[in-house]
Order: C-alpha cells, then structure tokens, then sequence
C-alpha cells in the first residue's frame, strides 16, 4: 500500500503526489471545480495497473495530465522518470482514447503510416511492424479496406494497433475492449498478458470491473477526484471487510442445525431438501471455522462441504463508492 | 519534422477523398471544356468598320469628303464622290447641308442611314480604280507598307492587296479622322465561327486575351472558388478537436501549435487543387489557342491560395474557439462582409470625395494661384481665408464631374483643353468643348469677375493644346493649325443669317491663325510645349518631332524637323520643352532627352519602373525638368548635369501635379489640395498653401485611413494580380489606353494588400496558437 506514500520513485513508470487539478470555467466569475485532490500513488515498470471509478471520478483527468494534454494544478507528476508534460517521454507511451475516431478516409495501413509517422516512426518501421500488428489485432483481412467501412470493434482494434506500433514502454488503454465480441475481449486480454511477459507497463481505465479484474495486478479506486484505495485485490478487499463469509452444506433438520449454530452469525439460511440445509455464517478467521464445525459434529450433524467466499474486485469497489456515497 | 509532414500529407489525402471535391473537379472541367473551342483568325486589314472613325465623328468625315469634293482642284475626296454610287453620293450631300445647319449628330437620321455610307465606302475601297497617280500625289504617305504598295505594279496586286492599299491612302488622306490601321486585324473564333474584326493589333489582342483570361480567374477562381472552398473547409479544423482524435493526436510527441498550423496547410490544399487545375488550364488553353504562354497568369495561382488562406485563417480561428463549422462559416461570411464594407468606403471616400478635390494641374502668375481637380473643379486659392475656392463653374463643367466618376473614357472627349493663366494672373482662359456637337468655344474667367465662366469666341474644332507664349499671349494648336488669341475673348462675332439659316464661324475672331505655309499635321498621339525663354514651339506628332519657332509677326515658322527611332509610336506621350532640351515622357515610363543642337537622343531614364508619367513641365531657364508619375512619385531632371533622380520629397508617392513657380521654385501639389512651394536646390519648404481640415477630410485621415491600413485586404490582392499582368502600378479605366497621359489612373498599390493580409493572417493563426496551447482540451 503506498496510499499515503511521501516519497516517488524516480524508476516507476508512473509516479505522482498530491496531484490536484482545479479546473476553471467561465470568463469573469469563473467556477471553480476540482477533478483530482491530492492523488499520489504509483506504478511499478512491468505491471498492469488498473484506475476504476464511477463517472466523473477523474480517471480521464488523470490519464490526460500523464499524457501532457491536461496541465495539472499541483503537485508532482513523473512518467518513465520524466515529469509529465515532457514531450520527448511520449515517443515511449502508447494511447488509446475511449471514443476513439480514426481519419475516415484512411485504410488501415494509411492510419497506422500517420500515427507511426506522429510517434517518430519511418516508413520502413511503419512497414515492417504494421501488417505484423495488424493480424495481432486481427485485421490483416482488411487492411485495404477505408475506416469508414469499420465496425466500432474493427476501430477499437485499429486503435490498439497503432498504441502499440512504436513499442511503447507504457500503454494507456482506455476502455479497450469497448465495442469487442467475448472472443474479442479475450484476444485483448491476450495480448496485454503478452505485453505483460515482454515488461511493458500498462495502464487500464475501463468501467468493467470484471475484465479489469482478471488483467491487473494493482488497482486504485478513484472517487469524486480523491484516491480511495490503491493496492491489490486482497489489499482492497481487507479495506472493505474486516470477516470473511463461509458457505456451510449440513445434513440435518432446520431446529437441530440451529441449535447447533446458536453461537455462530449465520446471515442467510436455504432450504435444499429436506434434512439438507445450506447457511451463510460469517466469521473472524480459522478459530471461528473450527468452532463452528465442532458444534456442528459435536450435535452430530454432517457436513457436506464448507467453501470460505473470495471477495470480488465488484464488491469491493461498491462497497467502497457506498461507503462514501453514504458518508457524504 | 517528419509527423507535421505527415499531418499536411493526411489533409492533402483528405482533400482528394471529399466528394465535393471532385465535383467541383468536374465542374471546372466542364468550364474549361466551354471556354477550349475559343480561338482567333489574323487576316488583313482591308474595308472600313464603324469604330475605324476616331471618336465617332464619321458625320464631320462625310461632311469633309463632300465639302472638299465640291472644290475645283483634283483631291481624294472628289475622286472619291466620283466614283461613290447613287446612294453614297445622295447621302454625302444631304450630311454636308445638315452640317452647315449644325443639325448633324442632333438626331438619329444620320446613323439610321449609316450603313450606306459605310457600305458605299467599303465599295469604293475594293475598286482597283480607287488609285489614280495624280489624285495621291499630294497625299504624304508615311507608311511604309502603303509605300511599298505603291511601288508595286498595280497590276500585279492581288485584290486583297488592292483593299489594302487603298486603305492605306484612305488613311493617309484623312489622318486626323481615320484610325491607323494594324496590318493585320484581329478576329474571335469560337467552334471555327469567327467574330466581327477587333480593333486590336496581335499584341494589344494578346493583352485584352490576357485580361479576360484574368478577369476569368478572378470570378471564378478568386471569388466562387473562394466562397465554395471556405465552406467545404469549414469543417476541418472542428472536426480535428473531436475528442478521440484530438486527444490522441496530443498524446504524440508533437507541437498542439505546429499540429494545427499543418492542418492548416493541409486544409488549403483543397484550394490549391481546385484552382492549380483551373489556371492551369485556362492557362493551357491561352496557350495552345491563342498562342499566348504567358507565365505571369500563373501568379494567380498563389495569389488566390493566398486570398483563401486569409479567409481560412479567420474560420480556422473560429473553429479552434467554438468548434463549429457553422460558425466557422458564418465568422468567415461576416469576415468577408467586414472587408468589403471597409474596403468600399475607403474607395467611396477616396473616389468620390478625396479624388474630386485632388489637383491635377496648377496655374501660378504674381500673386494668383490657381488649381483644378481631377474632375476639371477649378479652384482658387483666398490668400486672406487661407483656403481653396471654388471659382469658374459652369454647367458644361458639372456635368463633366459626374461623367468623369462614371465613364471617364466617354468624358475625355468634353474636357476642357489646358488652362492658361495670364502673367498678370488677371484672367484664366480654356477651351470647352461642349455638349452636344462638339463645338468649341473659349472659357474666360477673370479676376475681376471674381472669375466667372464666360463664353467666349469659338474656338477651332479639332483644338487639342492650350499654351502661353513667353509673353502670355493664348496660343491654341489644333490638328488644322494654330491659332494665337489676340484679342479679346469675350468678343463674339455675330452670326450671319442668310434665308433665316444662322451661319457660324463668319465674321471677325479673336483668334489669329499663325501656322506656317507648309502645315504641320497632328495625327495621335501628340503633344506639344512651348519654351518659355525663346518662344520655339515643340509638337510632337506620331514618332515626328517638330520644332517651330515665331517670326516677328509671331507666325511660326518650321524649324527642323527629327524622326525619332520608337519602337512603338502608338502610345500617348507628354512633352516639354526648356533651352535646347526637349524632353518626351512616354506611356511606357521611358523618358527621352533630345538635345536639339545634335537632334538626337542624348539620354534615356526609366525612372519609375515602367510606370506612365501623368505631367510634365521645364522650369523657365530649361535647367530643370520635372515629370510626376500616375503612382505619385516626382523624378527631377538636371538638364545642366543632363542626371535625373527622383525628387527626395517627404511626399513621395502623393504628389499630383506640379508647376515651376520661377527659375529656381517650384509648388508641388501633395495629398489632395496642399501645396508647397519648394526650393529646387536646397528641397527646403519655402511657402505652404494648405486649409485647415475638415471634418470630411480629419474623418478620412484620422478614422477611416487607420482602420483601412490595418484591415486585412484580401479583395485589393486584384490589384495586385494586376500588377503582376502588367507590371504597371496604375491603371487606367477598364485597362484601356485612352491615348491621354492625363487621364487618371487608379493607383495600384500593389503591395499594400499583400503586407497588411500578410500580417493580419500571421496575428490570427497567432492568437489560434496561442488559445491552442493554453486551452486545456
């Protein structure tokens, strides 16, 4: 958890500190509104790193200051070792926008020639890593063919391409999979693993938890432009809840089961047969499971299976917006 | 370097991918497609036309053939009534008595006939017997190829030749009525049907060509082209903030400034296809059909990319604040409306008001200094309200005014013929051809009147110069002959009636004619000066310099007479006249010393750039010579050092006319009706002759001129375009030579629309760049 860290490090391919972005608008009495309040965390070179939040957290705000199109207020910022804003740092760093719009009236090979050409790519580069690429992303069938002709997913897909055309050490994919079919969504996450193992550094902003569950190593919750939590999975969840669930199966009647349990908190009970009972009892830790199961036996009663409940990256970023939601 | 290459490539890919595009591809291809079957024929001149008549004065050319052919001795005229048929002859006699009732040209019943007279002519003009040995022999042919006609056997000549020939002796009998004929004329074709001949020589055809072809780009490239570009570009510079692309764009390691500067370009490459294939081509069809490869038309081509980058500059600054084409193209509307509106009311003020007070000529004798304006206002100046007066008005004169605004071509032929102020500065004398049938009368004004306009005596008919001999007698040189005023000019003579019919021009004139025995002949273009210290006369006429000089009865006697070597005699010239220099300022800007002792050219100057000279004038003594330009530049000429150098005066560039006030003054007329009276060796100020301003006037200098001056000018750059075609920095009404150095000429400019529009765009794209890179987006 470096939640609260003081100190950036100079090697992390994304480092920031009490970040703040106020924007202003209006020409005489201009409105003040703050996107990001004192944000710091960062991310390690070689992870992928996930920035979830509700809409008008700040994610995008976020993304646009470490991409130099979004000046920040204050604070400190680094990407790859080199304060935000530097231009020659963004030939390292890929980017897909969401709502990403390609030139219409290019091909496939014509947008990748542009967006190589604006990474500092030559034609021959462009050449020889662009049709590569494109059976990557799935496309080499229609390369000919104008973007106007594209589906939303054969230009998100034409997007992740040029991100990756110049072999960026840092990706920022935003909402990647938008507008991808499931076997498209699991070929993304292919190729981000893929990214993963050759030690690129990626940076995920996407509304779907799940699948941004299943690619990151480390998240950070942003809420109303203030950092809720940063950390894995576990580290989240362990925030949120302080007891784990277990689902008990036992083989008994309803009033013997009970009796049994009368020193557990059992939050939810169902009815499978009859003499087959499935409960939902949370508890501390393994002293409270082992309890549990010695007065089940001690009572004589049969357990068909015990499954302790994982904490899911949903349920913990609900948990954490309700919370404030609810403290605000 | 690399990506903002790229970033101009994908606009330029953009560009060629709109459908709008190629229709307006097509379009143009269609157009160039209508204007390609057009072409011209060169034959010879032979026959006459209606506009072969110089000013239309074929009832005073029908009236001298059938007056003269009434005359006992053989003449061209009687040997041409001789052979006219019944018709021609019927005709010739009936003009000749409406003359003598001065009924001719008061109605249609000439011209409702005319096409016998013509027809009967051009008869007579394809008869082999039309030239006769005796009755030409007293006819001076100048031409060469009518020299070389005659020398050939009659018999031999074919009958084209034969027209031509006679045509030729058509001519050379009657100069002062008849055009000069090109050798060969010119006609239109178009899908093989040919146009009526042209009154163009190959050269002056190849300009007129040149100025269609132009005034073709600039509608349809410089003005449609331009409106059509600016909506279909419109969209561009928008459509790059859209937010996915905007932002992706940004997230490149690339200059947010330099970005939109390179779609910027790249957005002008939809001009510059459209309108590089449309010079291109008229350009081609110039050259292939007319045989006319001029390379300056392609100048447009920048030029009207230019216009629309202007235009664009402005929309593409709309379009980086709001984000609409909409909007872009209604800034870019309004933009366009603005600049017309300031551009109209600067050349309305400049026009209709600056230009009507502007002198173009001054008069100065002991104490009376006079002025007239560009539009024959004359003016006094009230030494005790220090302020210019309005003085010699007339009716003939007010409606001169407006026709000089509207059809200053139409309006040459009434305008009075020189002023001449006394030396006493006691009476002003003019000589006013008036409306209508062209008689000319003299106009006096004198001081005591508090300068009225008076009619005078009649004047001769074909009076082209106005001059005062060293002793300030009025001495008028017409193309009949020359007249000295010696006596008083009010004294009409009464007409005599005869059965009722009043008879002009009988009796007792104030004017004298002093011509000499062997005649001069004025054929245009002409010129003439007097020299101040000795009295000569200098006329120049058509490529002839002659020299006249008064004998003690002051009938001018012909000196010499020097051939001058021109490579174009045609074009206008102005003349002056100071010891033994005689200096020719000619259409082209060439000035040409001719030193008579030698009776050759000692010098030749081109001291303004090929631009024509407006006036010109000796200093008594002949030791200076001073000719001002149509572009407002002075260029003194020391006859002593025989150097030339133009005059080193802060008013450079806004002087209008000029006038020596002794031998070593002179009072120079600068920015409208201020006058100075400089010291010619020291440049110093002497005397200053300048009312305070108006409101009008502190409006025009301290309002209207600013806002003009830093406006952009994007309409003017037609101006330049001009300049480009003709390299001239002036131009005369419609492009036409009118034959007049004095004629105004509107003032080019040619490089002021260019910086200023050069300068608003760089502020615009400047202020974009700036809202770019401090927007957060």
């Amino acid at each position: 958890m470096e939640f609260s860290s003081d100190t950036m490090d100079e090697s992390a391919a994304i480092a920031v500190q009490d970040l703040y972005k106020t924007y202003r608008d209006g020409l005489i009495f201009r409105k003040r509104f703050e996107a990001l309040k004192s944000v710091s965390f960062q991310v390690p070179r070689g992870e992928i790193f996930g920035l979830l939040g509700p809409n008008g957290a700040g994610k995008t705000t976020f993304v646009k200051i470490m991409l130099g199109i979004v000046r920040k207020t204050s604070g400190s910022a680094t990407m790859l070792g080199q304060p935000v804003g530097d231009r020659a740092t963004r030939v390292r760093v890929g980017y897909l926008p969401e709502h990403l719009r390609l030139p219409s009236h290019l091909n496939a090979l014509g947008a990748l020639k542009l967006y190589g050409k604006l990474s500092g790519m030559d034609s021959r580069e462009i050449r020889e890593k662009g049709m590569p690429l494109l059976e990557t992303v799935g496309l080499a069938d229609r390369v000919r063919d104008s973007v106007k002709k594209y589906s939303k997913g054969m230009r998100q897909r034409l997007g992740l391409a040029q991100s990756l055309l110049h072999d960026p050490e840092l990706l920022f994919l935003d909402e990647p999979t938008d507008g991808l079919d499931p076997v498209g969504r699991s070929e993304v996450r292919n190729i981000i693993h893929r990214l993963k193992d050759e030690g690129k550094t990626i940076f995920l902003n996407s509304h779907l938890l799940q699948e941004v569950e299943m690619v990151c190593d480390r998240f950070a919750i942003l809420h109303q432009g203030e950092l809720r939590s940063v950390g894995t999975l576990d580290q989240i969840s362990s925030t949120t809840r302080d007891r784990s669930e277990v689902e008990i199966e036992i083989l008994g009647t309803d009033t013997a089961i009970k009796a049994a349990l009368e020193t557990c908190e059992v939050v939810a009970s169902e009815m499978l047969s009859e003499n087959r009972v499935r409960i939902v009892a949370q508890m501390s830790g393994q002293k409270d499971i082992d309890a549990c199961i010695d007065a089940l036996r001690a009572d004589g009663l049969s357990i068909v299976s015990l499954v302790h409940r994982r904490a899911t990256l949903e349920d913990a970023f609900l948990k954490i917006i309700e919370t404030e939601t609810k403290v605000s | 370097m690399r990506a903002y290459v790229a970033i101009i490539r994908d606009s330029f890919q953009e560009a060629l991918s709109s459908r709008v595009l190629w229709i307006l591809l097509v379009v143009i291809t269609l157009l160039l497609l209508l204007i390609l079957p057009s072409g011209y024929k060169e034959s010879v001149t032979v026959g006459l036309r209606q506009h072969d008549v110089k000013r239309g004065r074929w009832p005073e050319f029908a009236s001298k053939i059938q007056q003269e052919s009434e005359a006992d001795a053989v003449s061209p005229s009687r040997h041409l009534v001789a052979l006219a048929n019944e018709d021609l002859k019927a005709f010739l006699k009936k003009t000749a008595v409406q003359e003598k009732k001065a009924e001719v040209g008061k109605d249609m019943k000439f011209w409702r006939e005319f096409d016998k007279f013509l027809g009967g002519l051009n008869e007579l003009l394809e008869k082999p017997e039309f030239y006769r040995a005796d009755v030409w022999e007293n006819v001076i042919v100048r031409s060469d190829e009518a020299r070389e006609l005659l020398e050939l056997d009659a018999n031999s000549l074919s009958a084209e030749q034969v027209q031509r020939r006679n045509r030729l002796l058509l001519e050379a009998a009657y100069p002062e009525m008849l055009q000069v004929s090109p050798q060969t004329a010119m006609s239109l074709t178009y899908f093989g049907k040919e146009s009526d001949r042209l009154p163009f020589r190959k050269a002056q055809f190849d300009a007129q060509v040149t100025h269609w072809g132009e005034l073709v780009i600039r509608w349809i490239a410089g003005t449609i082209g331009i409106f059509v570009a600016i909506i279909v570009t419109a969209g561009m510079i928008p459509q790059m903030f859209d937010a996915g692309s905007w932002s992706l764009l940004l997230s490149k390691p690339v200059s947010r400034s330099v970005v939109f500067l390179a779609k910027f370009i790249g957005g002008s490459a939809f001009m510059l296809l459209n309108a590089a294939y449309f010079i291109c081509g008229v350009w081609f069809i110039l050259g292939f059909r007319f045989g006319i490869w001029d390379g300056k038309l392609l100048l447009m081509l920048p030029l009207y990319v230019f216009v629309f980058v202007i235009y664009y500059a402005v929309s593409a600054l709309a379009g980086v604040i709001w984000r609409s084409p909409i909007v872009c193209v209604i800034i870019s509307i309004v933009f366009w409306a603005a600049c017309f509106v300031v551009g109209a009311i600067h050349s309305g003020v400049e026009r209709f008001v600056y230009k009507n007070s502007r002198l173009t000529s001054l008069m100065f004798s002991q104490d009376t200094l006079m002025g007239v304006s560009e539009v024959g206002v004359v003016s006094h100046w009230d030494e005790d309200a220090q302020e210019w007066k309005q003085v010699f008005r007339s009716s003939t004169q007010e409606q001169l005014q407006a026709m000089l605004m509207f059809a200053p071509a139409e309006a040459q032929r009434f305008l009075p013929i020189g002023y001449v102020l006394d030396k006493q500065g006691e009476q002003l004398l003019t000589v006013q051809r008036n409306f209508p049938g062209l008689r000319s009368t003299l106009r006096v004004g004198r001081k005591a009147d508090n300068w009225s306009n008076q009619e005078g005596a009649g004047a001769p008919m074909y009076a082209k110069f106005l001059l005062r001999e060293p002793d300030g007698t009025p001495l008028i040189v017409s193309s009949a002959g020359l007249d000295r005023l010696e006596g008083d000019p009010l004294a009409k003579s009464k007409p005599v009636k005869v059965l009722g019919v009043s008879l002009p021009l009988t009796g007792s004139r104030p004017l004298r004619s002093v011509q000499p025995g062997e005649p001069v002949v004025l054929t245009d273009p002409a010129a003439a000066a007097i020299n101040e210290d000795t009295g000569q006369l200098a006329l120049y006429s058509r490529g002839t310099l002659t020299v006249l000089e008064p004998d003690e009865k002051h009938n001018y006697q012909k000196q010499r007479e020097i051939q001058l070597d021109l490579e174009d005699a045609d074009q206008a010239v102005a003349l002056a006249f100071g010891g033994t220099t005689v200096l020719l300022a000619f259409e082209d800007g060439h000035v040409s010393v001719y030193d008579l002792k030698t009776a050759k050219e000692e010098n030749s100057f081109n001291p303004d750039r090929g631009n024509p000279p407006r006036f010109i004038q000796a200093a008594p003594g002949g030791k200076w010579f001073a000719v001002v330009f149509h572009t407002g530049r002075m260029w003194l000429y020391d006859a002593a050092a025989n150097e030339g150098a133009m005059a080193s005066f802060a008013s450079q560039g806004a002087i209008s006319t000029m006038t020596f006030s002794g031998n070593e003054t002179m009072l120079v007329a600068e920015r409208g009706t201020r006058v100075k009276e400089y010291n010619l060796d020291t440049r110093a100020v002497q005397k200053q002759f300048a009312a305070e301003k108006g409101i009008g006037e502190m409006i025009y200098d301290y309002a209207v001129t600013p806002i003009y001056t830093v406006f952009p000018k994007p309409g003017e750059l037609d101006r330049t375009a001009q300049y480009f075609l003709t390299g001239k920095e002036t131009e005369s009404f419609e492009n036409m030579s009118l034959g007049s150095l004095t004629v105004a000429r509107d003032k080019l400019d040619p490089w002021t629309p260019v910086w200023s529009s050069l300068i608003f765009m760089l502020v615009v794209l400047g202020i974009a760049c700036l809202y770019i890179e401090r927007q957060e987006f």
